[in-house]
């Protein structure tokens, strides 16, 4: 029995999410071999995950772009899977997301994506995973072998460097297959801002902005708390704060101590990013929004009114103490 | 040049968890007369065909759904947004997982095309799963890219697409056919119909298939079987904010968030 991981590897190090995938494989008995995609030196690669204590490790020596090199991947995936494996796991990224569906397709076997927890029981290995925006999880069985699981991030401990990692067998192979997509240009479209993922206080709007001047006050509140901005779809979708600082389920998980969200309503696929926030802080006009049945604090009243005068305030030293 | 938009058809993803219920039995979600809609990011890769079709009248756009009788009403939305065809992929009440449901799709795509592009969103809603549109073009033996915002046909074949990664922006270059899916940007919301196509996307056609006899070799049963769906726990409770004015309400927030543990951010 074995486990198969499939990541990438560029500048030095592993993807994020790869060293999460392999603590998720090794839930599976047996051997756990990684599957790496890279354009670097097998020498670097050696160096970085010979103390992960993994069987073997493969590298594929991609031809085109790296980001984009999901084909490439599929195409040498017989090059490394056997009888043997019992589950082909990823990170959950956008990468084994045109991946691993494709994967389990080709090999007709069953697929759970953005794994939340991997459950052991006598004789079989259920899935978790929240479905329906977060607003209730669902238990898989699989019975084929292997079984594909992408792993959701933040979901699983990382893997770390082992005691006596024991030897790793280390195989280097071309890609044979020639790339459908190419790379014309890249820019970061949140080059320079803070991040958002990593901000102690964040200060978010929604919907019930309902215009642009209305989030330059949110951000003006952000500013005089030293906190994060972030938005859910329907401010990003309004153009009043850029796709990276979109908050949910499909957008960014926040680990703020304080969440402070204005005019949200608390739909679930927005609070499916908030799973790890310490408290959220709901300030909303309608006393019947889904926000206050997660939030520590609320306050029910007009955002245009309070804003200004909390700014004001903090302004004038009433937040000592709260701000960075 | 034809362009598919795949549309699926879910509970409203607005609906709030307090009315949510599992229906204990089928382990699944009970519907009762919650609202249905179309899937939110199917809708960006319908605005997306809409503005190709803007761009170059002489494409022609097919809006697909697949589900039970109540799926006409996507396929309503999409006639009265003016895509040219609309094609109901009849499959029952089967609760089928992805790969039948991408093989069914992908037999239902060949018949009706072929297809230069076939849009997706990039994820359901419902299931979240995100694993269709992948599939499909595994079937169809096409490329697939996901996370795409735009897309931008040229010249003999070549196809230009944004994807957007949480903000990294990536232009990209790629030959059609090909399966895209589509993830949401200011640039690709949906448009609401007029009022007049509304009226007369009643009178139009709705192509039926796959009605009877299911699609040969649909047999990939129980590969991903829910055994179980629960609601998680609440803890929370919320303490409201109290005063008599605005300022006393902005004054006694503060405080509140002064006071909060383990904050004292210094």
């Amino acid at each position: 029995m074995s486990a198969l991981v499939i990541g990438g590897f560029r500048n030095g190090s592993l993807e994020p999410g790869v060293l999460e995938a392999i603590s998720g494989a090794m839930l599976f008995d047996g051997e756990v071999r990684l599957f790496l995609y890279t354009k670097e030196s097998v020498a670097s690669i050696q160096e970085r995950v010979k103390g992960l204590g993994l069987k073997a490790v493969s590298v594929l020596a991609v031809n085109g772009d790296f980001e984009l090199a999901w084909d490439e991947v599929l195409g040498a995936i017989g090059e490394v899977l056997n009888d043997a494996v019992s589950a082909v796991v990823l990170p959950a990224d956008a990468f084994s997301a045109a991946l691993s569906p494709r994967l389990a397709f080709k090999l007709k076997v069953g697929i759970v994506s953005d794994c939340t927890g991997i459950v052991k029981e006598p004789g079989k290995i259920r899935m978790l995973k929240a479905v329906f925006g977060s607003k209730a999880v669902a238990v898989y069985e699989m019975n084929t072998k292997p079984v594909v699981l992408t792993l959701k991030k933040g979901a699983f401990e990382p893997c770390m460097e082992k005691e006596s990692p024991g030897e790793t067998i280390f195989t280097m192979f071309e890609s044979q297959v020639a790339p459908a997509f190419k790379l014309v240009e890249v820019r970061r479209e949140d080059a320079g801002e803070d991040k958002l993922e990593e901000a102690r206080v964040v200060v978010s709007g929604g919907r019930g902005m309902g215009s642009a001047e209305g989030f330059s006050q949110l951000k003006e509140l952000a500013r005089a708390l030293g906190a994060s901005v972030g938005g859910s779809r329907a401010a990003v979708d309004a153009g009043w704060i850029g796709s990276s600082r979109q908050v949910g389920l499909t957008g960014k998980s926040v680990r703020a101590e304080i969440y402070i969200a204005v005019g949200i309503s608390g739909a679930s696929q927005h609070m499916a990013g908030l799973s790890s926030v310490k408290k959220i802080v709901a300030i909303n006009s309608n006393p019947e929004a889904p926000i206050f049945e997660a939030a520590s604090i609320g306050l029910v009243a007009d955002y245009k009114q309070l804003l200004p005068l909390m700014i004001e305030s903090i302004k004038k030293g009433a937040a000592e103490g709260l701000v960075v | 040049m034809k362009i598919a938009v795949c549309l699926k058809q879910i509970l409203d993803p607005e609906l709030p968890s307090r009315v949510f219920e599992v229906d204990e039995g089928t382990k699944r979600p009970r519907y009762g007369e919650h609202p249905l809609v179309i899937n939110p990011f199917d809708e960006n890769a319908l605005e997306m065909a809409l503005q190709l079709k803007e761009s170059d009248a002489s494409r022609e756009l097919t809006a697909l759904s697949m589900g039970g009788e109540a799926v006409e009403e996507v396929l309503r939305k999409a006639l009265a947004l003016m895509l040219d065809k609309a094609v109901l992929i009849k499959s029952g009440e089967v609760d089928l997982d992805s790969c039948q449901a991408a093989q069914l799709l992908g037999e239902c795509l060949k018949q009706t095309g072929p297809y230069d592009l076939i849009l997706f969103g990039r994820q359901a809603g419902d299931w979240e799963r995100g694993q269709v549109g992948a599939m499909v073009a595994e079937h169809l033996n096409m490329p697939n890219i996901n996370n795409v915002y735009k897309v931008e046909p040229g010249e003999s074949g070549e196809a230009t697409l944004w994807r957007d990664l949480d903000g990294e922006i990536q232009k990209i270059k790629g030959r059609l056919p090909m399966v895209v899916t589509a993830t949401n940007s200011p640039s690709n919301v949906l448009r609401s119909p007029k009022v007049k196509n509304i009226m007369q996307a009643y009178s139009k056609d709705i192509m039926e298939v796959g009605a009877d006899e299911p699609v040969p070799g649909l047999k990939r049963n129980g590969q991903a079987k829910i055994v179980d769906l629960y609601k998680p726990e609440r803890k929370t409770v919320c303490e409201f904010v109290k005063g008599d004015s605005a300022q006393e309400l902005a004054d006694n927030l503060i405080k509140k968030l002064c006071e909060m543990e383990p904050v004292k951010i210094i």
